[in-house]
């Protein structure tokens, strides 16, 4: 390389510059250069931008979703003694705390928050503590344990504490636990709770159903569409993409009202229907999961069609012409050659829209919400009715690992092959 | 320009255009009455120009466009009714078209799947092919992870492993490197004779089709200009066209004085008077183009190089290796250009040099008047 930069000389001085140059070069590689330190600290702003408003949201709804502070504010000193004391039962130490802090609380509002986690978690620990509540005397006592065991012998046994220890570690898996619908058993097992005591669970499930149909619908509707902009002539197709584009842009209150006057009782469809006198009366459209499963493809539907457009682009017809050339039948070479072509614009388009479906909230939530729940209905119940934020952390925690484990698998399958992909369409020929 | 094509009955051709036109829209024509046979076993490449209608003419031989009107037999039959998938035709497209989601062996294998060979069997011939053209080596890469020349190979391979009746190919070697071109064009020549099949190869390249070809034909402006062996048509042009697109060649207008078969008289508009054979004019008065290859021109010649000859000064030399190329000026102004091999011992002249130059009549061809 760095001898065909060197002018042609004598051949003496030809090896004199030689070594001069790559002396240079090494001492250019050793150090960096001011340019390259410009080029880091131009970078420096996206990279803040992207850990402000990027990863620390994210690292934030993580840590809510994992996040009990409940009992730890509470009772602080009692926790502190439970994390100091490792013995179950534990000593006097801890019963004598936890007797204090119950004294001092107990005419408090607080204490009915404190106690929360318990009656949602455990129910039975919480009529023990509040058994305790009502009839702790109000004077001090000479062995808090005796007394506590005394009035219950539950609080000897070992099961009990292991339940207290859960609900008051700082950190806790009970949001995830309780969003999937396993029960957690007092040695820390899991065991999944019976079908009429789950409610989360199915709404995630529901979520990711609809979420398949979305995704198999539009790519149905998007791979021929997006083949159909291929071929197009070019002033065409750009009005095609435009159009979608604009689709995107649209306010989604906009194509939301638009579907809501389309499919309501007094709506067009509805209209249409009893007009043509296919029903009687008007039929109760929305909301439902098909109407949810619309609106869902049809606000998602540019996310499959602009991927899977990019890929064939790539692609040339020649191929197709090659296949059909080589003894496939139109239909066939279209399944043998052109659409393992465009995989991995298929594969793109699929996570892309099937990633946002399962996160997808606005439309769906005012056409065909609120009898069709989604993750992010829930989310939204969670965050702003319910005010149980970590609920509503751990709920969007579900939704950033299934995009993240998508994204993970496309990456280790697909991209590689997009790469091969990518090449021989780079010595297309624009047919004449 | 088609006499020797028209005349026979057509039953001993392969495959034969029958006044195919082809108009895409309104304004725009692709042929205009393509008249042109095929033989058997033949190599025969249509060299002319891009957009000059031969890649159309191929792409109607393996069925990927219908001509508007005329016809396209094979073996006397109309090709209209067969559908491309059922023609048995190889095509190498210039993109390769390769598939990239199959190995070189699974992209030769593809059509003899298609034709319901048994997975082994098509993987057997489809290795045969492939060593054929020296890939043995890299069956199961993909297309991506090939050079350029392979994937040529390849898209070679897979066009000719079920042994179709005819083998198309669409300016294969125009995306590859000269060497690289060159070496190809030796294989797919070695190929064809080794498989005795028919060929259709469309080029820009003259050089390539002269390498290639038993039968040159130029297309130009949706027709065939002239069809011919190469050696025919470098030498004996029918027209200007077939003689500046097989080489380089001194092009002179003038206008014919007397015309005498088989020579005539010129005078050029420059105004020197020049004996050359008539081949395409139109009696005394009529204009023309003459067309002398450089190498035909003699600096200094000998007295047997009559009855063309000039005075004329060498304005510049170029060195090109074999030859030299020696541009002269006529007193008139009249630009000529020769080629003077290098191998004769002394050339006897320099730049500035006040030399002679002639040709033979038979060497200077009298053709279509300049549009």
């Amino acid at each position: 390389m760095t001898t065909e930069l060197i002018p042609r000389e004598e051949p003496g001085r030809e090896l004199d510059t030689l070594r001069r140059r790559l002396s240079q070069a090494a001492h250019a590689l050793s150090r960096p250069s001011r340019l390259t330190l410009l080029s880091y600290a131009l970078c420096a702003p996206l990279v803040l931008l992207l850990g402000a408003c990027f990863l620390l949201p994210l690292l934030y709804v993580l840590h809510t979703g994992l996040h009990n502070p409940v009992v730890g504010s509470a009772w602080p000193e009692f926790v502190r003694a439970l994390q100091a004391d490792h013995a179950n039962p534990p000593g006097e130490v801890v019963f004598r705390t936890l007797a204090r802090e119950l004294q001092q609380q107990r005419t408090d509002e607080a204490y009915k928050r404190t106690l929360k986690p318990f009656s949602q978690q455990e129910p039975e620990l919480w009529r023990l503590l509040q058994h305790i509540a009502d009839t702790l005397p109000p004077e001090s006592f000479a062995s808090a344990k005796a007394w506590f065991i005394g009035a219950d012998p539950a609080w000897a046994e070992a099961d009990t504490w292991k339940m207290i220890r859960r609900i008051a570690a700082p950190y806790t898996t009970h949001n995830v636990v309780n969003a999937l619908d396993v029960g957690l058993t007092p040695e820390g097992t899991l065991r999944v709770k019976p079908v009429e005591r789950r409610s989360y669970s199915l709404v995630i499930r529901d979520t990711v159903i609809t979420g398949l149909w979305v995704t198999l619908i539009a790519l149905l509707i998007g791979y021929p569409l997006a083949y159909r902009i291929v071929t197009m002539p070019r002033t065409p197709a750009r009005v095609v993409l435009n159009v979608m584009l604009v689709l995107l842009w649209t306010a989604v209150l906009v194509k939301a009202y638009a579907w809501i006057a389309l499919l309501d009782r007094n709506g067009v469809v509805n209209g249409f229907l009893l007009a043509i006198g296919v029903s009687e009366q008007p039929l109760a459209l929305r909301p439902s999961r098909l109407v949810l499963i619309v609106t869902m493809t049809y606000a998602l539907l540019p996310f499959m069609v602009l991927p899977v457009y990019q890929n064939m682009r790539r692609v040339s017809i020649d191929q197709l012409r090659a296949a059909v050339s080589l003894g496939a039948s139109p239909p066939r070479a279209v399944f043998t050659a052109y659409v393992p072509a465009t995989t991995p614009g298929i594969a793109a388009g699929c996570l892309l829209v099937f990633a946002l479906s399962i996160g997808y909230y606005t439309l769906p939530a005012l056409v065909a919400g609120p009898a069709e729940t989604t993750i992010s209905m829930l989310m939204v119940e969670f965050a702003l009715t319910i005010a149980n934020n970590g609920m509503a952390a751990t709920m969007a925690s579900i939704v950033l690992v299934f995009s993240a484990g998508l994204y993970l698998l496309y990456a280790r399958v697909f991209a590689p092959i997009r790469g091969e992909i990518a090449r021989p369409g780079a010595l297309r020929v624009e047919s004449k | 320009m088609e006499e020797s094509d028209a005349q026979d009955d057509g039953r001993d051709c392969l495959l034969r255009f029958v006044d195919v036109h082809k108009q895409y829209g309104e304004d725009v024509i692709a042929l205009r009455g393509m008249n042109l046979d095929v033989y058997p076993g033949e190599f025969l490449t249509l060299l002319g120009p891009s957009g000059g209608g031969k890649s159309t003419a191929l792409m109607m031989l393996a069925g990927f466009d219908t001509p508007t009107s005329g016809d396209i037999l094979y073996k006397g039959q109309s090709l209209a009714d067969i559908p491309a998938h059922r023609r048995n035709f190889g095509v190498v497209f210039q993109s390769r078209a390769l598939f990239p989601h199959l190995s070189a062996l699974g992209n030769v294998a593809y059509p003899l799947r298609m034709r319901g060979v048994s997975r082994s069997e098509a993987v057997k011939r489809a290795r045969e092919a492939l060593n054929r053209v020296h890939l043995a080596p890299l069956v199961s890469k993909r297309p991506a992870r090939l050079a350029a020349g392979e994937q040529q190979r390849v898209a070679l391979a897979r066009a000719m492993v079920f042994d179709p009746d005819v083998i198309l190919m669409d300016e294969p070697l125009a995306a590859l490197d000269t060497d690289l071109a060159i070496r190809m064009e030796e294989e797919i020549r070695q190929i064809h004779e080794d498989l005795e099949n028919t060929v259709v190869y469309a080029t820009q390249d003259h050089t390539e089709a002269i390498a290639l070809s038993d039968r040159i034909a130029i297309i130009n402006a949706g027709a065939v200009q002239q069809t011919g062996t190469p050696e025919a048509l470098y030498e004996e042009p029918q027209n200007a066209y077939t003689a500046r697109f097989m080489g380089e060649t001194n092009m002179l207008q003038g206008t014919v004085t007397s015309h005498d078969a088989p020579m005539c008289q010129v005078t050029l508009d420059t105004g020197e008077e020049v004996t050359a054979t008539a081949i395409n004019i139109h009696g005394a008065g009529a204009r023309t183009r003459l067309s002398v290859r450089p190498e035909r021109l003699v600096v200094n010649p000998g007295d047997d190089v009559a009855p063309n000859r000039f005075r004329a000064k060498v304005s510049e030399m170029n060195f090109r290796g074999d030859h030299t190329l020696v541009h002269l000026l006529l007193p008139s102004g009249t630009r000529l250009e020769a080629k003077v091999p290098n191998a004769q011992a002394e050339v006897g002249f320099g730049p500035d040099g006040d030399v002679e130059v002639g040709w033979h009549a038979r060497h200077c061809r009298a053709l279509d008047p300049p549009q």
